[in-house]
């Protein structure tokens, strides 16, 4: 599975997940408001009559309800619901009277079980400053003043917001269950969509490498001939300028072609980081005086990765020669070892627009202005060292800085 | 002299069996696998070019029934010299990688023609385990560039990284002979041989 295949599926399960959650929290907010309303809806009846449903013996009296029900008087919610006819029967519910100043308690109605008289006093006495709200959990309360007389009404939700919890419960299980199945789901389909990506991916790598070796028995020829030109005839400017222009594409060929030398048998040993860095900015010394450009290196001595010597010492060479081609003013280098990990920057003023520059490693690509030819390899070379020794490469330009920071 | 050398580019081996001729002496060329078998059987040479693409025949095979005879062979590689190309068996004398000149290709030829009649002992490092062809050769045998390595080693003279998949590849058949030697690259010395208690 490639880099951005996993970053889709990662960055798709997040929107899932944070989808999934949202739509679960509205479900379960609004569920729990409505109950929160229903109990307010009941207390509210229950302080109009001060603190108590009327009882009577056989079918309840449907009559004290309906007169304030809204609409025609019709049941809101058949038998459930503040609406109900059921609900003098069903409501689990009590309610203390307070003299003014709390000191004086009578209990003015209860019809509940889990709590004692007493209990049920000691309880509301600590919500007389309060208006409405839950307490103990389920327990929703009103506290009402008539005539100088504080009462507290409370009464028991819990059989009512079993529901609740329960479709939360439910949906906390789905969320999971949806997650692991969206998970696979995008497993496939990430599959579909990279396949075709990873083969466009794989055909240009497979071009690239064909047309690496395609040029190579040619080369070989024009050089020979010319070889033998210069052996028949003697050598003279054009054969001189053949063999310099041959010399040139092989080395173009030996870049674009580099890639072979990480097929994983390649020399790994302790290379000197600090040393091929140095010593590659000190080879530079004069283009980087010639061209005007100033140098500041901060490199920690002894870092050490463990690499093809090669490879190492080219890439180095190639960040250094990436900023003698196109630093303006100045360029920086650092280097350091810390936690384990390897940190390399090299800067440049490079007059581009700020932003992330991670095209600069695509082949034959330029983002700047060379002062002299460049294929735009160098770079991708860098980047395939870095990606073979399972490190970072990334660039960047902030502040007119071109920035290429490598973690290894 | 007379030297073999089969490519499938028919420019590349007229114009390469001019230069050889000049450089080394009589050159024989095959574009195929099957004519490779046909020279041998036929002519006596005294190494062989191969390009390790050549069709009908494959460069495995041909390499093998090549030093079956005894003669020096040289595989011609359109991608880099790997270490896999080295252990692998059987193993050519050397490999070369194009692009290269005629005076690259006559100098691969003649070190391949020395080295493999030479029967030498390479000491590794001052003091260090002396290390027999024989007892390296007991493997897939040891090409020309690993031999090259090798003497420099034993000489004290400088390896170049460039050599990389040599010493991989000596580094591997030190380990399948049960050799401790290996080439470790240290800093400020470049590459040396020790012993693995090192």
């Amino acid at each position: 599975m490639n880099k951005a295949e996993k970053k889709f599926r990662l960055y798709a399960i997040l929107v899932i997940f944070i989808l999934l959650t949202l739509l679960l929290a509205v479900i379960n907010g609004v569920n729990f408001t409505m109950a929160a309303e229903d109990a307010d809806q009941l207390t509210q009846m229950l302080a109009d009559r001060h603190g108590a449903f009327e009882r009577r013996d056989g079918a309840p009296d449907e009559s004290q309800f309906r007169a304030e029900l809204p609409g025609n008087g019709e049941f809101r919610m058949g038998p459930m619901g503040p609406g109900s006819p059921e609900m003098n029967e069903s409501l689990r519910y009590f309610t203390v009277a307070f003299s003014e100043k709390g000191d004086r308690a009578e209990t003015v109605s209860f019809h509940v079980s889990a709590v004692t008289e007493d209990e049920a006093v000691t309880w509301t006495s600590g919500l007389l400053k309060q208006k409405t709200g839950w307490t103990r959990g389920t327990y929703r309360y009103r506290v009402y003043k008539d005539h100088g007389t504080v009462f507290v009404t409370v009464i028991d939700q819990g059989r009512e917001l079993l529901p609740s919890f329960r479709i939360l419960i439910i949906s906390a299980i789905g969320e999971v269950i949806a997650l692991i199945a969206g998970w696979f789901l995008l497993l496939a389909i990430g599959r579909k969509i990279y396949a075709p990506l990873e083969e466009a991916d794989r055909k240009q790598k497979l071009f690239i490498a064909n047309a690496n070796r395609e040029f190579r028995i040619p080369l070989t020829v024009i050089d020979g001939n010319t070889e033998l030109t210069e052996r028949r005839y003697g050598p003279d400017d054009q054969t001189r300028s053949t063999h310099r222009q041959v010399a040139k594409m092989n080395e173009l060929v030996d870049r674009l072609g580099s890639a072979g030398i990480f097929d994983g048998n390649t020399a790994r040993v302790g290379v000197p980081l600090s040393e091929y860095l140095s010593a590659a900015i000190d080879r530079e010394a004069e283009q980087f005086a010639a061209r005007g450009i100033e140098v500041t290196a901060d490199i920690s001595p002894g870092v050490t990765v463990t690499a093809d010597p090669e490879a190492m010492n080219r890439l180095t060479a190639e960040l250094v020669g990436n900023a003698v081609k196109f630093a303006l003013t100045k360029a920086s280098f650092t280097l350091r070892g810390e936690k384990g990990s390897v940190l390399i920057e090299a800067a440049n003023d490079a007059g581009l627009p700020d932003g992330p520059a991670d095209q600069a490693f695509d082949r034959f690509t330029t983002l700047q202005n060379a002062k002299e030819s460049d294929a735009g390899l160098g770079l991708s070379f860098v980047k395939e060292t870095v990606r073979a020794l399972n490190g970072r490469a990334s660039a960047s330009v902030s502040g007119g800085i071109f920035t290429v920071r490598i973690v290894l | 002299m007379k030297i073999l050398f089969a490519a499938p580019d028919r420019d590349l081996l007229e114009c390469f069996r001019k230069l050889l001729e000049t450089d080394l002496g009589e050159t024989v060329t095959a574009f195929d696998g099957t004519q490779v078998l046909t020279l041998l059987a036929s002519e006596s040479v005294d190494a062989v070019i191969l390009d390790r693409d050549l069709p009908r025949v494959d460069h495995r095979t041909l390499v093998s029934k090549i030093r079956g005879k005894n003669i020096p062979v040289v595989v011609l590689t359109d991608g880099p010299v790997t270490a896999a190309m080295l252990t692998g068996e059987p193993t050519a004398n050397e490999y070369l990688s194009y692009p290269f000149d005629a005076n690259k290709l006559s100098g691969v030829i003649k070190n391949v023609l020395e080295t493999a009649s030479s029967c030498e002992t390479f000491r590794v490092g001052a003091g260090g385990p002396v290390i027999t062809r024989s007892r390296i050769e007991s493997g897939p045998g040891l090409t020309a560039g690993e031999i090259r390595v090798l003497r420099s080693l034993a000489n004290g003279e400088a390896v170049s990284s460039d050599d990389g998949a040599y010493i991989t590849s000596l580094n591997a058949k030190f380990a399948a002979c049960g050799s401790k030697t290996r080439i470790r690259y240290r800093a400020k010395k470049g590459f040396e041989t020790v012993t693995e208690d090192e």
